[in-house]
């Protein structure tokens, strides 16, 4: 029956085939993806997955494989390792496999894939509690400028957020003290209980309690003011001169497949990019659908790379 | 309408058959889950959710609520049977669970887990149903140094758990450093990684525990050469005198796990470890713990329900995750295009009251389901041990496989296993190490978050009133020995 319908899947395959000259794939296609299942990068790959499947934009069946561990160096150990140059190999990619070789030398990840496409941009912002004192960005900060240095405490739920906060030490030139938690969850959590002062984050752990009018949302990290949350106004609206910080998610290939399988499997991103499945998960998320054609990913990651590395000093 | 009313409503939503169903295949497949060592209830419901898309979101929250409870009572069965703990909560009653089935009380053992589990379920969904808001908020007073002072607390259990002090402290600390080995939760160093990409997310708990219980158990079996006598299956179901011995460690149980479940940061592994603990330190004779001891399954199995059903607490009445599992399950609200907060439970009542309400159903499943499975599965130990061998190294090794397709973790699973052998050839007790790697990571991130918030003081520990008490709650435990003499003749006179 799986062959049946493998080889119909070829015969429908053909005439397309004749139009787009060059690469396309011919066995079964491996998605690694480098994180946990039920992470958000996880999550997201499963809904590429189910787009590339539900629509058929692919002619051969996609597996998904989960190869967690090492911030994504593992993952892509393993393809740099079992499945080197192989077209038939996606492997989701984002902010956090970039940061991994900047803190750990060691652990290479961006290195060993050829970036294909960015789907999406995860924002930063910043929250208070709703019965804190500060209306604004600016009162907070006012605030902050007249006690001695670290007395604002912020929950960060991982690395990313700790770089949010650092944008805004830097902009400020206010010290304020970090207190990391392993998931955003447990950073809500922490400023829910009045724990900490403040906390940066993604907007979607925040947005049932920003909904309910339980935290408030005093700025977003970036240039223009995000659609989904209309009202928050970003810091360099408030005079605060930020960086425009956002975290990107998107696929790549093994480094040396071949440049004929990146416009190929472009090709297919673009596809789920206009995918109204892929819309409503990012509605969902709270994200931004970000599609970014491999010819300005690579320019873009470069940016992001030294952004985050004067961002982590190193 | 009151709670009451609410439930009621709850009750006739999930009792239609579309719901029942989704009750019935979501507790079926927690049990299945539960028996396999790698794949949790966490990563089951990761996989089941892109499937469900598109349906409806009650249904589908239902299926992976059973998935959830489920599984906390599918794994005691290879706990107990073959000395593999299933799931990481079912560690503690491999202790005591596995010599009850090699004395041939497999059967009880079993059983009183199935009761323990269901009155623990039971109360613990009704203490969600009755106390949730309220409790929720309560619990948001557990900041990290609260945290802190409750594992301190866990950690002096440390000795008690051991065969002796000296050799409980010693595995309990290589526990600990064991947890430190990968990225520093606080700054993202690596630690004791040596360069090892597979290493930088250190050790899993699952990995340790299988390889100490399960492969060192059959290397310990095959290196001794002596045929394990076949289990004679005396009753199946536990006797009046078994129920009697575990009725206040299931109370016990239920009232540990419940509270330990509300709190955000801690699960059900923590809880059956309390649990554990707390029915030993109770106990007329704690000689008996680690021998066989009725109440040593009693306690963790109810423990470990009744967090399952306080995990929900704070992720119905809050929208924040309650442990792994329930933040997947909160992703999945999302996906259905529910938002997860404070509103929950009034703007989208229909939806928790009934999942709330099949969990009361999907308890009464499992009992029915394992009620009689006890006894089947029982029997199964008369087949003749050196048979049963090589399934149950496949099962250890295809578990720790599964949890993260990571070769480097079956040679750390063979690794460990020969320590597990030596541990247990030396009579070196293995629960302390795996509660020294439980706790590690948590408590060098309270203690961390904790002096951070305090700009190094640690003054922060004594000066909130719930952490004091916690400490000084640990204090008398870690004491008790000395001033119990001054105690004991007014002990005797009873």
């Amino acid at each position: 029956m799986r062959c049946l319908t493998r080889l119909l899947w070829l015969l429908a395959a053909l005439p397309l085939a004749a139009l787009a000259q060059g690469w396309k794939p011919t066995k079964d296609v491996e998605f690694v993806i480098p994180f946990a299942v039920g992470g958000g990068a996880d999550l997201m790959a499963r809904v590429i997955h189910k787009i590339m499947v539900d629509e058929k934009l692919v002619p051969v069946p996609v597996a998904l494989v989960n190869r967690p561990g090492g911030g994504g160096a593992a993952g892509i150990g393993y393809v740099a390792a079992s499945r080197k140059g192989d077209p038939h190999t996606l492997i989701l990619i984002n902010g956090t496999t970039q940061i991994t070789p900047i803190m750990n030398p060691n652990a290479k990840t961006l290195t060993e894939v050829k970036p294909v496409m960015n789907l999406m941009l995860d924002d930063f912002v910043f929250f208070v509690r709703a019965d804190a004192p500060w209306k604004s960005l600016g009162d907070f900060i006012k605030d902050a400028k007249s006690k001695p240095a670290k007395s604002m405490a912020f929950s960060a739920g991982g690395t990313t957020d700790t770089m949010a906060v650092t944008v805004l030490s830097k902009a400020t030139g206010v010290q304020y003290n970090i207190v990391s938690f392993n998931s955003g969850g447990e950073a809500l959590t922490a400023l829910l209980g009045g724990h900490v002062q403040a906390s940066m984050g993604n907007p979607l752990e925040f947005m049932g309690q920003l909904q309910a009018g339980k935290v408030r949302a005093l700025g977003v990290v970036r240039d223009s003011r995000f659609a989904a949350l209309p009202d928050v106004p970003t810091f360099k609206e408030q005079g605060v001169a930020a960086p425009n910080f956002q975290m990107w998610r998107g696929v790549a290939i093994p480094k040396d497949a071949p440049d004929e399988a990146a416009a190929y499997w472009e090709g297919v991103m673009k596809k789920v990019a206009a995918s109204p499945a892929l819309a409503n998960y990012f509605k969902e998320n709270v994200a931004q659908a970000a599609p970014i054609p491999s010819k300005d990913f690579h320019a873009f990651l470069a940016n992001q790379e030294k952004l985050y590395r004067e961002l982590l000093g190193k | 309408m009151s709670e009451l009313g609410h439930l009621l409503a709850g009750f006739s939503a999930a009792l239609t058959l579309k719901h029942l169903t989704m009750c019935f295949l979501g507790v079926l497949m927690g049990q299945m889950v539960g028996v396999l060592p790698g794949i949790g209830p966490a990563a089951a419901i990761a996989l089941l959710l892109p499937l469900t898309f598109g349906a409806d979101p009650t249904s589908a929250i239902i299926l992976f609520a059973g998935i959830y409870y489920g599984s906390q009572y599918g794994g005691t069965l290879t706990s107990v049977l073959v000395s593999v703990p299933g799931e990481s909560s079912t560690v503690m009653t491999t202790v005591d669970g596995y010599q009850m089935a090699l004395q041939g009380r497999a059967g009880p053992a079993l059983g009183i887990a199935a009761i323990g589990s269901f009155i623990a379920g039971t109360l613990g969904t009704l203490g969600l149903t009755l106390l949730a808001p309220p409790l929720a908020q309560a619990a948001l007073a557990f900041g990290p140094p609260e945290y802190f002072a409750l594992v301190v607390l866990g950690l002096t259990a440390l000795a008690a758990v051991g065969s002796s002090v000296l050799k409980g402290l010693v595995a309990g600390v290589a526990g600990l450093l064991i947890g430190t080995i990968g990225i520093d939760p606080q700054n993202g160093i690596a630690r004791f990684t040596f360069d090892q990409t597979w290493l930088l997310d250190g050790v899993e708990f699952i990995v340790l525990t299988v390889a100490l219980f399960g492969v060192g158990e059959v290397v310990a079996s095959c290196a001794l050469g002596a045929a394990r006598p076949v289990a004679d299956v005396k009753n199946v179901l536990p006797t009046r005198e078994d129920w009697r011995a575990s009725r206040l460690p299931i109370l016990r149980g239920t009232g540990v796990g419940f509270v330990i479940g509300v709190l955000p940061a801690t699960g059900a592994t923590i809880a059956s470890f309390l649990a554990y603990i707390l029915e030993k330190k109770v106990a007329k004779d704690p000689s008996r713990f680690g021998k066989g001891a009725i109440e040593g399954v009693a306690a963790p199995e109810s423990a470990n329900n009744a967090a399952a059903a306080g995990a929900m607490v704070p992720m119905l009445s809050l929208g924040v995750p309650g442990s792994g599992t329930t933040a997947i399950i909160l992703g999945a609200l999302i996906m259905f295009g529910i938002r997860p907060g404070p509103e929950l439970f009034t703007k989208n009542a229909d939806l928790v009251w009934a999942v709330i309400a099949s969990m009361y159903i999907g308890n009464v499943l499992l009992l029915v389901m394992n009620l009689p499975l006890a006894g089947l599965f029982a029997r199964l130990l008369k087949i003749p041990y050196r048979w049963l061998y090589p399934p149950i190294l496949a099962l250890c090794i295809a578990g720790v496989f599964s949890q993260s397709n990571s070769v480097q973790d079956c040679w750390l699973l063979a690794g460990f296993g020969l320590l597990g052998w030596l541990m247990k050839r030396y009579d070196w007790s293995m629960a302390p190490m795996i509660l020294g790697l439980v706790l590690g990571p948590l408590f060098e991130s309270a203690l961390r978050q904790s002096l951070t918030l305090s700009h190094a003081s640690p003054a922060i520990f004594v000066t909130r009133p719930i952490s004091a008490v916690l400490l000084a709650l640990a204090l008398i435990a870690v004491t008790a020995p000395l001033w119990t003499p001054v105690f004991a003749p007014r002990a005797k006179a009873i």
